[in-house]
């Protein structure tokens, strides 16, 4: 079974895509909201000096931040649109998606666009 | 920030390093060291980070070295100052993964670009040596480009 499919308790296939629609319908939860910024400041702080993508990815509270699932997505989307830290390797984890030309590899403000026009398609942003 | 850099970079000393740009996400070490501000450069999985697409993603010094072959840099003994050429250095950790690029500035002094956060200039190559970027791996030169 894919990563991404889970059965419901009815038997049906909820996929990612159903799971990103149901976030952009929901209002973000204020536990989730104080979690996700304590979760990123520790990120920030420990990695803000670091080049490697590979350990920006590795850190502890990065690799949590990606276990919250796709109900964090509307504030990676909005810490991407405000500060542009590095968060597409988490993105590209919680939707199994990857909007970004292969020409753009590396260019943070054009990744950093796709992504967003990527959250607004979903009604993310 | 000076206080910050120097608590992470423990080697630095008052005086010896300057901040020299604004925090900015759009580049990191290895691209500044390439002269490219609009990148982010790693030999990571794409498309997270640009590499040269002639060389191999991999996590190691002669990645790095075939990544800066192609803009002409070949190994050079030292990081000592040479008349009419370029030098970067390739820092790494223990257990031998790049961490860091630096690159020299005319008067002989380097700069480096701290990840996410500023450039800054700094007297010795290795004030950023130490915990954080482990230390110089290899040294590359080239001539330096005429300018059209």
């Amino acid at each position: 079974m894919r990563d991404d499919v889970e059965t419901s308790g009815t038997g049906v296939m909820i996929t990612s895509d159903q799971k990103i629609a149901d976030v952009a319908e929901q209002n973000i939860d204020e536990g989730l909201k104080v979690a996700f910024e304590e979760l990123a400041l520790s990120w920030s702080t420990d990695t803000a000096h670091l080049s490697s993508p590979i350990k920006l990815m590795k850190h502890p509270a990065y690799q949590r931040i990606i276990g919250l699932g796709p109900p964090v997505l509307p504030l990676i989307l909005k810490d991407l649109a405000e500060s542009g830290r590095f968060w597409f390797p988490a993105l590209s984890a919680i939707t199994g998606e990857n909007p970004v030309p292969d020409d753009a590899a590396g260019d943070i403000e054009r990744m950093t666009s796709a992504w967003i026009e990527w959250g607004r398609e979903h009604s993310l942003t | 920030m000076q206080r910050f850099i120097q608590e992470l970079f423990h080697r630095l000393r008052e005086g010896e390093f300057e901040v020299t740009s604004p925090e900015d996400p759009r580049y990191n070490c290895v691209a500044w060291a390439a002269d490219d501000v609009r990148r982010w450069w790693w030999p990571a999985e794409s498309p997270f980070a640009f590499w040269p697409p002639t060389v191999r993603r991999e996590e190691s010094v002669s990645s790095f070295i075939e990544a800066f072959g192609t803009l002409g840099y070949e190994l050079a003994d030292s990081g000592d100052h040479e008349t009419g050429c370029e030098k970067v250095a390739i820092f790494m950790s223990a257990d031998r993964v790049p961490t860091h690029m630096a690159r020299q500035l005319p008067d002989g002094s380097w700069t480096s670009k701290l990840g996410r956060l500023e450039d800054i200039a700094h007297v010795d190559v290795n004030g950023v040596g130490g915990a954080e970027y482990g230390e110089v791996a290899a040294f590359l030169r080239r001539r330096k480009p005429v300018p059209d």
